[in-house]
């Protein structure tokens, strides 16, 4: 069994919105993370380029399109 | 009784209408499920009928039946009233000219109470079997507003020498109850094949003047029984007994081929096609004059042996779902091979429920530790847990006992978790939220896709599951049926 790697990130709190229609198809699911993580991704270069933490944030997925938008981070 | 003509059909499912509209004019009728329909109250352990399915079925243009899976009438426990109502419900709503359910039973009542056997199980065929059989179906035909038929059921036991023969029971049964006969000749001709009554003798026995519906369909030989398993093409030699056998049924109304909706691809359309096509020329040779014989009776030495029907029922259901019973009958049957056939069904059934209901999770348990882990854990929760009507009962007993379990499986408390609220938003729409202590996008997604999560971040994260309108089609687990 190939090994697993654990890193440890030092990033903000990350809260993923998601529809629960998108949670139920498999297949959306994967295209919603998938677009999920890009955009967290981006997020940390950018964060990292400007030698800054990321902070929290939450990424919200669109039931539609599946497109992720960045909202105002909301406990 | 006046009821119409309908024709050939299929059982319905949720997604059906292009094969409905690619083989118009081979499908005159819809036989419809009805537990197909219903949901479950998510914080009280009622059903209702989910009026959006209801709708859906409403929507098509064909005639439909009702076909009960889950109200079984072969036994001691009668149907309860509030399942009785729902059912009225269906048929009066989607018109149906008769109701059928199955000479069966699939619970049982003792000292813990009224508990369910997974499995619809054969009654015990004594002249005290046929009054408790008979009282089951005046439970239900008084109260259902449509004429009902009694479906002939599959066994895997072996014939016992203190019970009346096969044909005999249903014939008794349903003189007694003065109602209609589905007769499904794939069940017929499984128990034939599997060492039960012969076919002809079993024929002899039946008053076709009440048989009012035809069940086809296909199964698969398995550790060296025949399965009722609806899972292809009817055999050769069940269309060659239903050509010889229909020109006989005065009163025959329809033909129904029952296949389940994961083998249609399997079959393929061509085949399915001609499937149809076969069941119309079956149809076309339908009797035309009823003849009213004398149905062949033995004359039982002792009319109720021991043990009786309620003994019967409760030691076969204890032997079914693992619970400890002792006495000689357990003994006997613990012999009898079809008890494991029984068993591995049940198993199977309540094994699919779980994986489909906790995806994820199983898929981490299967990534992680295997496949035999799995099957292993689900060993041991078979012998601690009762059967469950509904998959989500079944899965939340099962997420349970995982919790109380702690098997080595990383990560598997969060994506339980994960897994859990995705079907508790589904249903009751109130909005839910995961913390993970690792990285979901990186596991999550790893395990959507079926693979093993092999890098995954450390931190603080929270899945927030938002509700909106899941489109059914069978994704959200509800009742499940087998028969």
């Amino acid at each position: 069994m190939a090994s697993r790697q654990i890193i440890s990130k030092k990033t903000g709190r990350i809260r993923v919105t998601l529809p629960v229609s998108v949670a139920f198809d498999l297949e959306r699911f994967e295209r919603a993370l998938a677009n999920v993580s890009q955009l967290v991704e981006r997020r940390n270069r950018q964060s990292e380029f400007h030698g800054e933490f990321m902070q929290a944030c939450e990424f919200v997925v669109d039931p539609d399109s599946l497109e992720v938008r960045e909202a105002a981070y909301r406990r | 009784m006046k009821i119409p003509e309908l024709g050939v059909g299929l059982t319905w499912f949720s997604g059906m209408e292009p094969l409905l509209q690619a083989n118009a004019g081979l499908i005159d009728v819809l036989e419809i499920e009805p537990q197909t329909l219903l949901r479950r109250e998510p914080h009280e352990k009622t059903v209702v009928v989910d009026t959006a399915a209801l709708e859906g079925v409403q929507l098509q243009s064909l005639p439909k039946l009702v076909h009960s899976v889950g109200l079984p009438i072969g036994g001691t426990v009668p149907p309860r009233s509030q399942d009785v109502r729902w059912l009225s419900a269906v048929a009066l709503k989607l018109q149906a000219p008769w109701v059928s359910e199955h000479l069966s039973f699939n619970s049982v009542e003792d000292e813990s109470g009224t508990w369910h056997t997974g499995f619809l199980l054969p009654p015990r065929q004594t002249l005290a079997g046929v009054q408790a059989a008979v009282r089951s179906i005046r439970a239900l035909s008084e109260r259902v507003p449509v004429p009902l038929a009694i479906e002939t059921g599959v066994s895997y036991l072996r014939p016992r020498g203190d019970e009346l023969p096969d044909g005999e029971f249903v014939a008794r049964v349903a003189e007694g109850a003065d109602c209609g006969i589905l007769l499904d000749l794939h069940n017929v001709w499984t128990n034939h094949r599997n060492g039960r009554q012969p076919l002809g003798e079993y024929m002899d026995q039946l008053p076709l003047e009440r048989v009012w519906e035809l069940h086809l369909a296909g199964g698969y030989y398995h550790r060296g029984f025949w399965l009722d398993a609806h899972s292809g093409a009817v055999p050769a030699d069940v269309l060659e007994l239903a050509a010889r056998i229909v020109p006989r049924l005065a009163n025959l109304k329809a033909i129904i081929f029952e296949l389940f909706p994961s083998y249609f691809p399997k079959l393929g359309s061509r085949v399915f096609r001609s499937q149809l096509e076969e069941l119309h020329r079956l149809w076309d040779r339908r009797g035309g004059t009823v003849h009213t014989k004398r149905c062949v009776q033995s004359d039982p030495p002792e009319p109720n042996p021991a043990p009786s029907p309620k003994e019967w029922e409760h030691t076969l259901a204890c032997l079914t779902v693992h619970r400890r019973h002792d006495s000689p009958l357990t003994t006997e049957l613990r012999r009898d091979p079809g008890i494991a056939v029984i068993r591995e069904m049940v198993e199977r059934l309540r094994g699919s429920m779980v994986v489909r209901t906790l995806r994820l999770s199983s898929r981490l348990i299967i990534l992680e530790r295997g496949t035999a882990y799995l099957e292993q854990l689900l060993a041991k929760f078979w012998r601690m847990h009762p059967p469950q009507v509904f998959a989500l009962d079944e899965a939340e007993a099962f997420a349970e006992f995982l919790h109380d379990e702690k098997p080595y499986v990383p990560f598997l408390s969060e994506v339980l978790e994960y897994d859990r609220a995705v079907i508790a938003v589904a249903l009751d729409g109130e909005e839910r939220s995961i913390a993970f202590g690792a990285d979901p996008l990186p596991l999550l997604r790893a395990l959507g896709a079926g693979r093993r999560p092999t890098e995954i971040a450390t931190g603080e994260f929270e899945v927030r599951l938002t509700p909106d309108l899941v489109k059914m089609d069978g994704a959200l687990p509800g009742f499940e049926v087998i028969h």
